[in-house]
């Protein structure tokens, strides 16, 4: 396997293969310089960008990053903040004065519960990982219509397409409107036709047998993009 | 390791009990992907052993005493089943279960970027449903396949094979007879790219010249079970097209 990345075609490498020399490529994220040798760290598929070799990993879990647009849930509440799920390896903080109420300390319920979604935005991410959300911001709100979906975080790019080609056919095949969380997750607003038809699309996505679209999935997907 | 050396294990013709010849592994398979609810899953026949193992995480480690501030932490559990071997096994951790879950954690460590996940847990559990010797070594190969199917950054895969003595021979890859009346057992954890060692055990005596030959057996061995774990890997993501 250890053969050397050779330009444009697409290649699946696991972690420890060898996929390039460092004088000819500068390592991206899921690769590392070794002895002036480029080693995948990460199961993906191999992809270069203006002399940038990184792996797009297949499964890989979220990592939040600042100005990301999630959706999560409140699971627990201290006197001043919220914690909430955004299906990263931590929970994230939504402050008291970075919620779009005055709220009074001790008094976060009355505003939202433990099991309520909220459209967040991250706002930093320190360098243990603790990650501070925001509800100031346009859009940004609590969800109190229409359901939330997982898809996964690696199906994301897939699912939006280039320009957000396949996002705009689904919102018109569906007559839906649809925010997409860079955490995997999609808020979907409409008539129950709509969510249903929407839902055979999405279920394909958080099929647990599909964690990555792979070949074959991507193909099925790309046929219901042209039927639609 | 029984030590007892009188025991016939090796046939005239130089063939072993089950008819291997000394270098030679049992038939191994891994299948990935096996159980949805997990992140990462893997389960590896390697001979008779048939072992599960499920990867779940990055995650906030619990209880908070366990985080480290500068890494995540591998949390790994090796179990055997009650009905995995002959003689029924007492459910729950034992000694022998938690020096092998110490081992598997220390070894890979080696290869997971740990420093990537500060304050987190990685979760490995391996379940031995079926022994036949050898069981760490089936443990820890198919834990670094669930591992890379998790996503998990690593420097490279983990290969774990063991070599041994039995009358007075060098061979690869001991099954339960070898196992329990063979003179020495060395099991060995191999960086199958980089050729080196992340974990090392030794049980019995050997010279240092069947330490070498026994070395050289598990180095063969540990590029042919990596081609397996390739294999495996790529036969799931790419949609079984290779």
């Amino acid at each position: 396997m250890n053969e050397v990345y050779s330009g444009a075609q697409e290649r699946l490498v696991i972690p420890g293969d060898t996929i390039g020399e460092s004088r000819d490529f500068t390592a991206g994220s899921g690769v590392i310089n070794i002895k002036n040798k480029l080693i995948a760290t990460q199961l993906g598929h191999v992809k270069e960008n203006n002399g940038t070799i990184y792996v797009e990993a297949c499964n890989s879990a979220y990592m939040p990053r600042s100005g990301d647009l999630v959706i999560g849930f409140v699971t627990s509440m201290r006197g001043n903040l919220w914690m909430f799920n955004i299906g990263g390896p931590f929970e994230a903080l939504l402050p008291m004065s970075l919620s779009p109420w005055n709220t009074q300390f001790g008094d976060l319920e009355e505003h939202m519960g433990v099991g309520d979604y909220a459209l967040l935005r991250v706002q930093e991410v320190d360098s243990q990982h603790g990650v501070v959300c925001t509800m100031k911001g346009i859009g940004l709100r609590k969800i109190t219509t229409g359901v939330v979906e997982n898809i996964g975080s690696n199906s994301i790019k897939m699912f939006v397409g280039s320009e957000g080609n396949n996002l705009q056919k689904i919102k018109k095949h569906t007559g839906c409107r649809i925010t997409v969380g860079e955490n995997g997750k999609i808020w979907i607003e409409g008539d129950e036709e709509g969510i249903s038809k929407l839902r055979e699309i999405s279920l394909d996505f958080s099929d647990a047998n599909n964690p990555y679209p792979n070949s074959n999935f991507k193909k099925s997907f790309e046929n219901k993009m042209e039927e639609i | 390791m029984g030590g007892y050396g009188d025991v016939e294990l090796i046939a005239k013709d130089g063939k072993r009990l089950d008819g291997r010849l000394a270098d030679e592994l049992r038939p191994i398979t891994i299948e990935v992907g096996i159980l949805p609810a997990a992140r990462g899953s893997c389960r590896m026949t390697w001979g008779l052993n048939i072992a599960e193992v499920a990867v779940y995480g990055p995650m906030e480690a619990h209880p908070r005493k366990i985080q480290r501030p500068d890494r995540a932490v591998l949390d790994v559990r090796y179990n055997m089943a009650p009905f995995s071997t002959s003689d029924r096994i007492r459910p729950g951790f034992n000694r022998r279960s938690r020096e092998i879950s110490k081992v598997t954690a220390e070894a890979l460590e080696s290869i997971v970027m740990v420093e990537m996940f500060p304050r987190s847990k990685i979760r490995v559990e391996i379940e031995i449903l079926c022994a036949e010797a050898g069981t760490r070594c089936c443990g820890i190969t198919a834990a670094a396949v669930a591992l890379a199917d998790a996503g998990i950054p690593m420097k490279d895969m983990l290969v774990s094979v063991a070599a041994g003595k039995i009358n007075d021979v060098v061979v690869l890859d001991l099954d339960k007879a070898e196992d329990n009346y063979g003179q020495a057992d060395l099991p060995v954890g191999i960086m199958p790219n980089t050729e080196e060692i992340a974990f090392l055990q030794m049980d019995g005596d050997l010279s240092p010249e069947e330490f070498d030959l026994a070395m050289e057996y598990n180095m063969k061995a540990a590029k042919e079970i990596h081609k397996i774990q390739m294999s495996a890997l790529k036969s799931k993501y790419d949609g079984g097209v290779q």
